[in-house]
């Protein structure tokens, strides 16, 4: 869980500000990457099966030069349960981030 | 209030006692342009959480505008607490906790930052209306009271330092967003990746414009607050009205619907051509350092760590490109908004401390500039139906940088 920090008094405000910065920084990159990364790879989980977009390199993969195969084979159990693990904790991430955002939840 | 202040500046219990007409004009204007710099904020901030996302058609345009509008309305009402505080910090209080500004100069400073956002908005550019409203409120202070009147501390540590980090913090995080969301989807070519990342992309930016509603309604409805305690018809330290809090919610909720396109062109055309994944890595590092920060008690612009993170989105996918052109402008833009609102502002207030002959002399020339503005920006429109169309140019300097580009 996140704390809120005491705000910085008038003395000795660079070295708090600095402090906090760098807690925005570390905390962000942190929670972004751990997000991000979950869908991500909750997307490949769904895609278990179904074959890869070609294109050729660097190219825009819903760009003209894209081919799209259908699905070869079912999506096994395994990999739905792996993907909706990972859509899970994404959307966990998104009811924090409201209750976040909304002051009344605490009590602020 | 201090001693120095003219009697005429007495808690009236009822507004329907005689007033001073001289005390409830100016007042009147401050509440009808805070509105309409509310109006402003919300027209001009629209990019910040849905220009990506009208970029890669994650969402129809005017669908987009329409999310982000109910949400920065429902945003108005969830909290109040910004509102209270607005001034604290940038300008100095006196013993009652109140800044030493006449309910002129709160004109004469909206009236700069208005202007401010009206100018950056014609240029397409994305400037904080944050920095553009204290700017305007610091130049009426300094020219209506001295510079004793602006506790520069605190503008260096809530404005300048923030300013300048702000992009470099979600410029990175979401340089590393992209690049692991290209990793592990295989630069996309997965089955799926590009629908999944737009429905993604569409929940962060929503959770920016919940964000920026309760950020950027409550300034509005702080300075109203501000002038009414200032002007004597409401007591320090009570929180805003509920008029007050329905008007600024609707106004920067229609200003939000009728859409700064000319800006959201810039953040999702121009600075680079977003793709699904990096609208998703972009407005996901963008909704969890906006939230991070103002949670950590350090809140950081809603307009800089969007434009921060877009770029930093174009440098994280392989052989995207960045026009750097277009960030040194949007750069150039941020340095200049709190100094140049400043000026309109200081002006503005020299000219309004004449009395009321001053006041509708700011009054109407500020007006004419907004009206210019409008004109202006109607000879070569942005809208709902050519925001991604890179074929047209808001602006003659536009047009220049594009040919610059092509070169």
């Amino acid at each position: 869980m996140i704390t809120p920090l005491e705000s910085a008094g008038a003395s000795g405000w660079l070295g708090t500000e600095a402090g906090s910065i760098l807690l925005v920084f570390v905390v962000g990159l942190a929670a972004t990457l751990i997000i991000v990364g979950l869908y991500a790879l909750g997307i490949r989980f769904f895609a278990v099966g179904a074959p890869d977009v070609r294109v050729p390199d660097g190219d825009d993969p819903e760009g003209p030069t894209a081919v799209v195969a259908p699905r070869e084979t079912p999506r096994p159990l395994p990999a739905t349960m792996a993907g909706l693990v990972c859509f899970a904790g994404v959307a966990a991430a998104v009811v924090y981030g409201i209750y976040l955002v909304i002051p009344l939840f605490h009590g602020k | 209030m201090s001693p120095g202040q003219p009697t005429r500046f007495r808690y009236h219990p009822s507004i329907g006692v005689a007033v001073d007409l001289t005390v409830l004009v100016p007042v009147l204007l401050v509440v009808a342009l805070s509105i309409f710099f509310d109006f402003t904020n919300g027209f001009h901030d629209t990019a910040n959480a849905m220009a990506t996302s009208v970029a890669t058609g994650a969402l129809n345009p005017k669908v987009a505008v329409l999310i982000s509008a109910i949400l920065n309305l429902v945003g108005a009402f969830l909290s109040t607490a910004v509102a209270k505080t607005v001034s604290e910090g940038i300008l100095a209080q006196n013993d009652q906790g109140l800044p030493q500004i006449t309910v002129p100069m709160i004109f004469a400073g909206l009236m700069g930052a208005v202007v401010w956002n009206l100018l950056t908005w014609w240029l397409g550019l994305p400037s904080s209306s944050t920095h553009a409203l204290f700017g305007g409120l610091i130049g009426a202070a300094v020219i209506g009271v001295g510079v004793q009147a602006v506790e520069w501390g605190g503008v260096l540590s809530k404005i300048v330092l923030p300013a300048l980090l702000s992009p470099f913090i979600a410029g990175i995080v979401a340089l590393a967003a992209t690049y692991l969301v290209y990793r592990v989807t295989k630069m996309a070519t997965v089955a799926g990746s590009s629908t999944a990342f737009r429905h993604g992309q569409t929940v962060s930016a929503s959770l920016v414009s919940l964000a920026h509603g309760t950020n950027d309604a409550q300034k509005t409805m702080g300075v109203i607050t501000l002038t009414l305690i200032v002007a004597g018809f409401q007591e320090a330290g009570t929180g805003p009205q509920l008029w007050v809090i329905l008007s600024a919610g609707l106004a920067i909720a229609l200003g939000t619907y009728l859409g700064g396109w000319r800006i959201m062109r810039t953040v999702g055309k121009r600075i680079t051509d977003v793709k699904p994944p990096q609208g998703f890595a972009a407005e996901t590092s963008a909704a969890s350092t906006i939230l991070i920060s103002s949670t950590l008690g350090f809140p950081l612009s809603t307009t800089q760590v969007t434009s921060g993170a877009v770029i930093g989105s174009g440098l994280g996918k392989r052989l995207a490109s960045v026009h750097w052109n277009v960030v040194t402008r949007i750069a150039f833009a941020w340095v200049v908004t709190l100094p140049a609102a400043a000026v309109v502002g200081g002006g503005a207030a020299w000219a309004a401390s004449s009395g009321i002959a001053g006041l509708v002399v700011v009054l109407v020339g500020g007006l004419a500039v907004c009206v210019g503005l409008f004109l202006l920006a109607r000879r070569r429109p942005v809208s709902a139906e050519n925001v991604n169309d890179e074929a047209v140019d808001a602006d003659r300097i536009g047009q220049r940088q594009t040919e610059g580009e092509r070169a």
